[in-house]
């Protein structure tokens, strides 16, 4: 072997003296490397950017970071710190925000559910961080309760921690579900309309048979008093994403609640091993997280949504003249509660269907994002992802292809 | 469905019209931007001079300012994470003599994704059903060697898989079956093991056996980021946030093109699937793919003498302590970096704590423990300015404490 021949032939050198001036050598050899010409990558990539008026959705790359989380950002690149010092004290801090005992950031919400679910099942027993997610024999419990209607794909993120879902419907279904497997109850905020089960009555379930609960929220700030509602009330385990209205990084989440379960899941998240050691966050984004959640719960919240009705405003005016347009507001009631601008069209007036709208929006340019794939005839446009000015150019654009595609009289 | 019930609950509210002139609320009431903060004095968070490595814990490396532009410029447009992956995939994947490459949360995610997409191919009911693969049709064994088994392949097992250890070449074809998903690998730990490189291959070509080489910390040198695609191995993972200095939580998939696909079937901005926690951004896939293009293009042999001159400094400045001996230690596969033990006479100097007084001294300077009481010290993550400082500290400490 190559390597073994390195090592054997290595005999440990003596080094003192063996340099004599060796002040030039040590400036560091890639300051001899001139800064490459300011690069623009998304063009040297041949990759479309686009005006987002749709909304913070993953696949678009959640949301733009404010200057604030950028500062942050660059600030925390310059220096070494320990990892679970930034965790503990920015964890501190976020607490505090959100009236929680502890919390932590972690690589967005879908990792926060399964750490915080893994947590819960090890507590502070290392062996059993190492076990997850094979619980089988292990002595961990194994399987969560939720509502039927609240599995709308983001519990199969608890799975991954190994537990085995029990959907339920009435508040007897889930007493007579309720055994010593028993790890935790779920909630998924967004889904509580659906649900026969409402906060109040699922925290009291879990108080008398003395069972940790979660609640998911991932998308449903504003109203920024969400942040600690689900604290308040409480929920043993809160999650959010980070890089939707908050403007974190796209990349973050925030996982809060009783000191016992926040500390337990850091067990099993980086920079230690185990089942969330794949899940990495770095000082940059813990400390843009905050900066972003600070930023956010100090933003005139009554201004953004006036600015967001504004810019509803201005682009419904441009185009409702159109014969066979209609345009409303549309606020979804629990996640993305901000206002989006909705434009319907009779389709015998305005040949066009709502993809293909969409699909022209996304060609022109510049390329422009809405959400085109809800209803016929319908599009919707997020207002809380423009930047400024661009609702001139949505508004301007939506109204070159509804004319376009107007059938003349 | 769920956003119909919505609609029927909303009151539709006539807007058009409803507000006046409104030119100046459209433009961006976003607070002004705080002042600038200093955001480790702000937490009180002890800020050191990493004499130690780019370790996990310690924050991995500082990233250049390359990759720092990259995330400044990604972070100003929206686009699609999947273009992202696709064309920074494919240059990586041409830097790498790779098919196909995408970028991951770390090595650990590499390893983790890679095997998630070995077990469900191009399959995304089989990537939901991870990491519970009884009964699903997917294969659910990894062969390793004994020697390579060293914490890491938690990974795989994340994703489902029973990890069965192998010493010998014929144990290992003996342990070969229809259950066999794929041969792992481990670099680092390639001399502790009886089948070298070469021979794994081999025998994994025979019996059609996917192979993943892990080399999360193996750079330098830079060859092995596309040695083992040269080789033949599969699937390479390696640690962005290391020696290459790219953001922390990046790593690198590479290899055959259908595997990366179906990797990626596992991985976000897809859901139901086992990587969906696994998030990177498109700052960080950008700054991973600068780093990587500087770190090739960086003098490998120029930089390897400024580590050993700093090395130098250091020791010179230690070892003109008396009683104190300052040895260039050799080099592992894992962090192959120059690397100074420092150990002393005890009966000369009474000292059994020197690295935590380094920690606490001021500046803090951290350092690895060596046997014995000894420390050992790299210079990799040095700015070019704490050279001196570390080596003052150090001989400072071993002064004092002279009997």
């Amino acid at each position: 072997m190559k390597r073994r021949e390195i090592l054997k032939s290595l005999t440990i050198l003596p080094l003192a003296g063996s340099m004599t001036a060796a002040a030039a050598p040590l400036e560091n050899v890639f300051s001899a490397i001139a800064p490459a010409a300011k690069r623009d990558l998304f063009a040297e990539l041949g990759i479309r950017t686009f005006i987002n008026a749709a909304g913070n959705y993953t696949v678009m790359s959640g949301s733009l970071m404010p200057a604030d989380v950028m500062d942050a950002i660059n600030t925390a690149s310059k220096k070494f710190a320990l990892i679970d010092d930034v965790q503990e004290k920015v964890g501190a801090k976020i607490a505090e925000i959100c009236h929680a005992e502890a919390a932590m950031v972690t690589a967005g919400c879908w990792s926060a559910l399964m750490l915080g679910m893994a947590g819960v099942l090890t507590g502070m027993d290392n062996k059993r961080v190492s076990q997850v997610p094979n619980l089988a024999g292990t002595g961990m419990k194994t399987e969560v309760i939720l509502q039927t209607s609240h599995s709308a794909g983001y519990d199969h993120a608890l799975t991954q921690a190994g537990v085995k879902l029990i959907k339920v419907e009435t508040r007897a279904e889930v007493e007579a579900a309720i055994n010593e497997n028993t790890a935790m109850l779920w909630f998924l905020n967004r889904e509580v309309h659906k649900g026969q089960i409402k906060h109040e009555e699922w925290l009291e379930i879990g108080k008398k048979y003395n069972l940790p609960t979660m609640i998911d929220i991932a998308a449903d700030v504003p109203p920024v008093e969400n942040l600690w509602k689900f604290n308040d009330m409480g929920f043993d385990l809160v999650v959010i994403s980070g890089g939707k209205a908050m403007r974190g990084p796209q990349s973050s989440g925030i996982l809060m609640g009783k000191k016992k379960y926040v500390a337990a899941a850091l067990l099993s998240n980086n920079p230690r091993g185990g089942i969330g050691r794949g899940q990495k966050v770095n000082k940059e984004e813990i400390l843009g997280m905050y900066a972003a959640l600070h930023r956010f719960v100090n933003l005139d919240h009554q201004k953004e949504w006036q600015m967001w009705e504004a810019k509803i405003a201005l682009i419904a005016n441009a185009i409702t003249s159109i014969d066979g347009v209609k345009t409303e507001t549309f606020i979804p009631p629990t996640d993305n509660n901000m206002p989006t601008l909705k434009v319907t069209w009779d389709s015998s007036k305005i040949k066009l269907t709502n993809i293909e709208m969409g699909e022209r929006l996304r060609q022109g340019n510049p390329s422009v994002e809405v959400i085109s794939w809800e209803a016929p005839n319908t599009i919707r446009c997020g207002m809380h992802v423009l930047e400024a000015g661009e609702e001139k150019i949505v508004a301007a654009r939506l109204k070159e292809e509804l004319l376009k595609a107007s059938v003349k009289s | 469905m769920k956003r119909r019930e919505i609609l029927k609950t909303l009151t539709m509210l006539p807007l058009a019209g409803s507000i006046g002139n409104s030119g100046s609320i459209v433009q961006s009431v976003q607070a002004a931007p705080l002042l600038k903060r200093d955001v480790f004095s702000e937490f009180g968070l002890r800020t050191f001079i990493n004499a130690s490595g780019y370790f996990t814990s310690l924050s991995g490396s500082l990233m250049h300012e390359e990759a720092l532009d990259a995330i400044r410029d990604a972070s100003k447009h929206f686009c699609r994470l999947e273009d992202v992956q696709d064309k920074v995939g494919a240059r990586i994947a041409s830097l790498l003599h790779a098919e196909s490459a995408m970028v991951t949360a770390g090595a650990f995610s590499a390893l983790m994704l890679g095997m998630a997409g070995v077990l469900s191919g191009n399959d995304a009911k089989k990537a939901s059903q991870i990491p519970f693969l009884e009964g699903s049709g997917i294969k659910s064994e990894v062969i390793l060697q004994k020697a390579h088994n060293d914490g890491y392949a938690h990974a795989l097992k994340n994703c489902g898989v029973k990890l069965i250890t192998v010493t010998t070449a014929k144990e290992l074809e003996n342990a070969i079956n229809e259950n066999t998903a794929m041969m792992y690998f481990i670099n680092y730990q390639a001399t502790l093991g009886e089948i070298q490189h070469a021979e794994w291959l081999k025998i994994a070509k025979k019996h059609k056996i996917p192979t993943m080489i892990d080399m999360a910390a193996d750079l330098p040198p830079k060859e092995n980021l596309w040695k083992f695609h040269d080789m033949g191995f599969d699937l390479v993972c390696v640690s962005g946030g290391k020696f290459m200095r790219g953001p922390q939580s990046t790593g690198i998939l590479s290899g055959k093109k259908d595997l990366i696909a179906a990797a990626r079937l596992n991985a976000p901005p897809r859901g139901n699937n086992i990587g969906r926690g696994m998030k990177v951004n498109k700052e960080e896939i950008f700054a991973l793919y600068f780093a990587l293009e500087r770190f090739i293009n960086t003098d490998q042999d120029q930089e390897w003498k400024m580590l050993e001159d700093r090395i130098t400094v250091i020791a010179n400045a230690a070892s003109s302590v008396k009683g104190v001996k300052a040895k260039v230690i050799p080099l592992l596969l894992i962090n192959r970096i120059p690397t100074l033990n420092i150990s002393w006479d005890k009966s000369l100097i009474k000292l059994d704590n020197l690295a935590t007084n380094l920690r606490e001294g001021n500046p803090s300077i951290e350092v690895m423990g060596g046997p014995d009481g000894s420390i050992n010290v790299t210079t990799h993550m040095l700015k070019a300015d704490e050279v001196k400082i570390v080596a003052q500290r150090i001989k400072d400490e071993l002064t004092k404490a002279m009997v």
